[in-house]
C-alpha cells in the first residue's frame, strides 16, 4: 500500500516538473528583452529586406541593437482567435480592416493616435513620427467614416490602425481565353454567364467565405437574381446584407456555381493561373498585379478587371495589441513602413497597393529613382488603375458580420458540401460489392458445376 | 527512509512514462475536446453545439459522404491488396517486393499527394471524386498489404497439403483454407484503411481543389472559424465511429478466429 502511494507521489511529482518546464519557458517568452519586436504578418506581405534596413535604422536611433522575430498567420481568423485566447505575445499584427474591428470590439489594441502622443511627450531618442501623415487621404477618410463607432466605446478606427496595403477584390483572367465581350458579363464570368466552353471547369474562387459571398451577392445585382426589396440597396448596403433571405439566396448561387468551376483556393491561384492551369480567379488586386507580372516573363497574357456594376475595397493595417512589449519599437517599425522610399520597394516587390499617398510618392525623386531602377515607367505605374483604385461609391467595404458570422458560414459550408452524394461515389461502391457478390456467386456455380459430373461419372462407372 | 527502502524497480515502473504519456497527450486532449464540445463562444454552459450539428443537413451530408468514401476505398484497397499480398506471400522473393510497396510510404503523405495532384493536372484530368478516390487508394494501400501479407506468410504450409491430401482442388484449398485463415489479417488491414480515410482532409482538398467536402475537412473549417464547441461535437462523433468500427471488427475477428477453427 505504502508503496502503491509512494509511486503515486513520485509519478504527480515527475508531472509537476514537467509542467513547471512548460510554463518556464512560457515565462522566458513574456519576459523577452526589450528590444525585440515580434511581426505578426500574412506571409509573402513584406519585403523581406525590410526587417534588417530596420534593425539598423533602429539601432542607429535607440543605440541598441533590435532582434526582430517574424510570425505569420493564414487567415483573419487563426490569428483573431489567437488573439482572443490570449496565446499570442506579438507586438504589432496586419489584420484586414473587419478584423481589426473584431479586435477592437474586445478592446485588445492600443489606441495609436494616444500611444503616439504619450511616446512623444517623454522622448527620450528624439524620435519623430512623421511618416505617418503620410497616408493617402482617400483612404483615411473612407476608413474614419466607414468605421466611426466601434466596439463597446464607440471608437473611430483611424485612431487604432495605420493602413498598410489596400485594394480591390476583381477578376483576374486569361486574356487569350477570355475575350472582350465575356468581359461584358461581369461578375457572370465566375459562373461562365457568357457560355465560353474553354472557361467551363476552369475557374477558380477564393476558398474564403467573406470574398466569394461578396462576388456572389454582386452577381446576383448584376443579374437580378436579388430577393425581392433588396434591389434598391447600394453596393455598400448589399455586401454587409446577411439577412436570412439573402444568405439562402446566396447559397442558392454558389451552389449553382460549382458545376462551373474547378474548385477553391486561396494560395494556388495565382500559381495556377501563371501555368495557365485555369484561366479565370477571383482575385485581390496585388496578386493580380503580381500574376501579371510573372506571367509577362512567361509569355502568358494575363490581366486584371473590377467589374463595374461594383466591388469591394479593402485595407489592411497595422495595429498594435494591448500587451505588447515593444510598443516604441512597434510604432517605429509603422513609421518606417510609410517613409516614401521604403513603402515603394515594398509595393514593387509583394504586388499590393501600398496606402502611402500616391501624391507624396509622386513628388518623391528617391521614388522615381527606385521605379527606373526596376525598370517601371512612373506614369505608367502610377496611372495603373488597378494598382492605385478609384475610390468612387461602387466600391463597398466589408464590415465583420458581427453575430450573423456563424450563420453565414453554415451557409457557405452548405455551399461546398454540396446538396447530396457524388453519383460516382455510390456507383463504386456498388460496384465494388457487386464484384464480390459475383465472387461468391461464381464459386457456388463452380462448386454445383463440378458434382454434376461427377454424378455422372459415377452413373457411368455404375453401369 | 521506509518508504524509499520499499520502492523497487519492478517492470511495472517502466511502464510509467508511457502512462504519463497517454496522459498528457491522449486523455488530457481527449478531455479538453469533451469540455470544449459543451461550451458556447462565451465560455457558458450548453447543449447548442449538439443541435447545430445534428440539425443541419449539410453536416450529416458531408458524415455520410466521408463514411462512402471510407467504404470504397477500403474496398478498393482490398480487392488490390489481396491478390498481391496472396502472391507474394507465396515467394522468398516477395518480402522485397512488399519493401517496394511500402517505400512510398517514407515520402512524405502530403508531398506525395501534391505530386499525384500536379501529374493529374499534367495529365488534364479533372480533378473531383475520381482523383480523391486514386489518393486515398494510393496513400492507404500499403496500410492493407502489410497486415495481409504478414498473415498469409505466417500460414502453415501443412494446412495447404493437408487440405489437397483430403481432395480439395485449388479453388477449395483457398476458399476453405486460406481464405478462412486470413480473416484476421482482413480485419486488421479494414481497420487501418477505413479509420484514417473517414478522418483524412488534405488529400480531398488537395485533390478536388476543396470541392469535395469530408468530414475531415468541415472540422478542420470549423476551428479555422473559431468555432470550438461544434468542431468539438464533430471529432466526438468521428470518434465515436472510430470506436464503433473498432468494436466490431474486435467481434468479427473473435467469431471468424471460432470458425475458422471449426472449419
Amino acid at each position: 500500500m505504502k508503496s502503491k502511494i509512494a509511486k503515486v507521489i513520485l509519478v504527480l511529482f515527475v508531472v509537476c516538473l514537467f509542467l513547471g518546464a512548460l510554463y518556464g519557458c512560457n515565462d522566458t517568452e513574456e519576459k523577452r528583452s526589450v528590444n525585440t519586436l515580434v511581426i505578426y504578418n500574412w506571409e509573402d506581405y513584406m519585403d523581406t529586406s525590410l526587417p534588417e534596413l530596420f534593425a539598423e535604422y533602429y539601432e542607429a536611433v535607440t543605440g541598441q541593437p533590435l532582434e526582430i522575430i517574424l510570425s505569420y498567420f493564414e487567415t483573419n481568423e487563426t490569428m483573431l482567435s489567437k488573439m482572443l485566447k490570449g496565446d499570442a505575445n506579438v507586438d504589432l499584427i496586419c489584420p484586414s480592416e473587419y478584423a481589426i474591428e473584431r479586435l477592437m470590439q474586445y478592446d485588445l489594441i492600443q489606441n495609436i493616435s494616444e500611444l503616439k502622443a504619450s511616446i512623444l511627450e517623454n522622448n527620450r531618442y528624439g524620435v519623430s513620427f512623421d511618416n505617418l501623415d503620410n497616408i493617402e487621404p482617400e483612404v483615411t477618410d473612407k476608413i474614419r467614416t466607414m468605421f466611426n463607432e466601434v466596439g463597446p466605446n464607440k471608437q473611430n478606427m483611424g485612431d487604432y490602425m495605420i493602413p498598410y496595403l489596400w485594394g480591390t477584390l476583381g477578376i483576374l483572367y486569361n486574356a487569350d481565353v477570355v475575350t472582350e465581350e465575356d468581359l461584358e458579363y461581369g461578375w457572370g464570368i465566375l459562373w461562365n454567364e457568357c457560355g465560353n466552353e474553354a472557361l467551363h471547369g476552369k475557374i477558380l474562387v477564393k476558398d474564403s467565405v467573406r470574398d466569394t459571398y461578396c462576388a456572389a451577392v454582386l452577381y446576383m445585382l448584376e443579374y437580378g437574381l436579388l430577393p425581392e426589396g433588396y434591389e434598391n440597396y447600394s453596393t455598400q448596403e448589399l455586401i454587409n446584407c446577411t439577412d436570412d433571405v439573402m444568405l439562402k439566396a446566396v447559397e442558392e448561387v454558389l451552389t449553382r456555381q460549382r458545376d462551373v468551376i474547378a474548385g477553391y483556393e486561396v494560395d494556388f491561384g495565382r500559381d495556377d493561373m501563371i501555368n495557365e492551369i485555369v484561366y479565370v480567379d477571383l482575385a485581390w488586386s496585388g496578386d493580380a498585379l503580381y500574376a501579371i507580372e510573372e506571367g509577362e516573363k512567361l509569355g502568358v497574357n494575363l490581366d486584371y478587371f473590377v467589374p463595374e456594376i461594383g466591388a469591394n475595397l479593402w485595407f489592411d493595417g497595422w495595429v498594435i495589441p494591448k500587451n505588447a512589449a515593444n510598443s516604441l519599437a512597434a510604432l517605429m517599425f509603422i513609421d518606417f513602413l510609410c517613409a516614401p522610399e521604403i513603402a515603394i520597394l515594398n509595393t514593387i516587390e509583394i504586388g499590393y497597393t501600398t496606402a502611402v499617398s500616391k501624391e507624396l510618392l509622386m513628388e518623391n525623386e528617391n521614388v522615381l529613382a527606385v521605379l527606373e531602377e526596376n525598370e517601371y515607367d512612373p506614369e505608367e505605374f502610377f496611372g495603373d488603375e488597378h494598382r492605385f483604385p478609384v475610390v468612387s461609391d461602387k466600391l463597398g467595404i466589408m464590415h465583420d458580420f458581427g453575430a450573423k458570422n456563424d450563420a453565414v458560414v453554415a451557409m457557405w459550408e452548405r455551399a461546398k458540401a454540396g446538396n447530396g452524394v457524388p453519383m460516382e461515389l455510390v456507383y463504386v461502391v456498388i460496384g465494388a460489392v457487386a464484384l464480390f457478390l459475383i465472387l461468391i456467386a461464381a464459386y457456388f456455380i463452380y462448386e454445383k458445376a463440378k458434382l454434376k459430373p461427377k454424378r455422372f461419372k459415377f452413373m457411368k462407372a455404375d453401369r | 527512509m521506509k518508504r524509499i527502502k520499499n520502492f523497487k524497480l519492478t517492470r511495472k515502473v517502466f511502464s510509467y512514462p508511457y502512462i504519463l504519456f497517454m496522459l498528457l497527450f491522449i486523455v488530457i486532449p481527449l478531455v479538453l475536446i469533451l469540455v470544449n464540445a459543451f461550451l458556447d463562444a462565451e465560455g457558458n454552459l450548453t447543449v447548442e453545439n449538439f443541435k447545430i450539428f445534428f440539425t443541419e443537413r449539410s453536416s450529416l451530408i458531408v458524415l455520410g459522404n466521408s463514411l462512402l468514401v471510407g467504404v470504397a476505398t477500403t474496398l478498393i484497397c482490398l480487392v488490390i491488396a489481396y491478390p498481391v499480398a496472396y502472391i507474394l506471400s507465396k515467394y522468398n522473393s516477395g518480402k522485397i517486393l512488399v519493401l517496394l510497396f511500402v517505400l512510398p510510404m517514407w515520402v512524405n503523405f502530403l508531398i506525395r499527394t501534391l505530386a499525384t495532384k500536379v501529374i493529374f493536372v499534367a495529365l488534364d484530368v479533372k480533378l473531383g471524386i475520381g482523383t480523391v478516390l486514386f489518393g486515398m487508394v494510393y496513400n492507404y494501400l500499403p496500410f492493407m498489404i502489410l497486415p495481409l501479407h504478414t498473415v498469409l506468410s505466417s500460414i502453415d504450409k501443412s494446412y495447404i497439403e493437408a487440405a489437397e491430401d483430403l481432395g480439395a482442388d485449388r479453388i477449395n484449398v483457398f476458399v476453405k483454407t486460406i481464405l478462412p485463415l486470413s480473416v484476421s489479417g482482413i480485419l486488421s488491414g479494414i481497420t487501418m484503411v477505413f479509420i484514417p480515410t473517414i478522418s483524412t482532409f488534405a488529400i480531398s482538398q488537395f485533390l478536388s481543389n476543396g470541392t469535395i467536402f469530408l468530414f475531415g475537412d468541415s472540422i478542420n473549417m470549423k476551428f479555422e472559424q473559431g468555432l470550438y464547441g461544434v468542431g468539438s461535437i464533430m471529432s466526438i462523433v468521428m470518434l465515436v465511429f472510430v470506436l464503433i468500427s473498432n468494436f466490431l471488427m474486435s467481434k468479427f475477428n473473435r467469431n471468424g478466429a471460432a470458425r475458422g477453427t471449426l472449419w
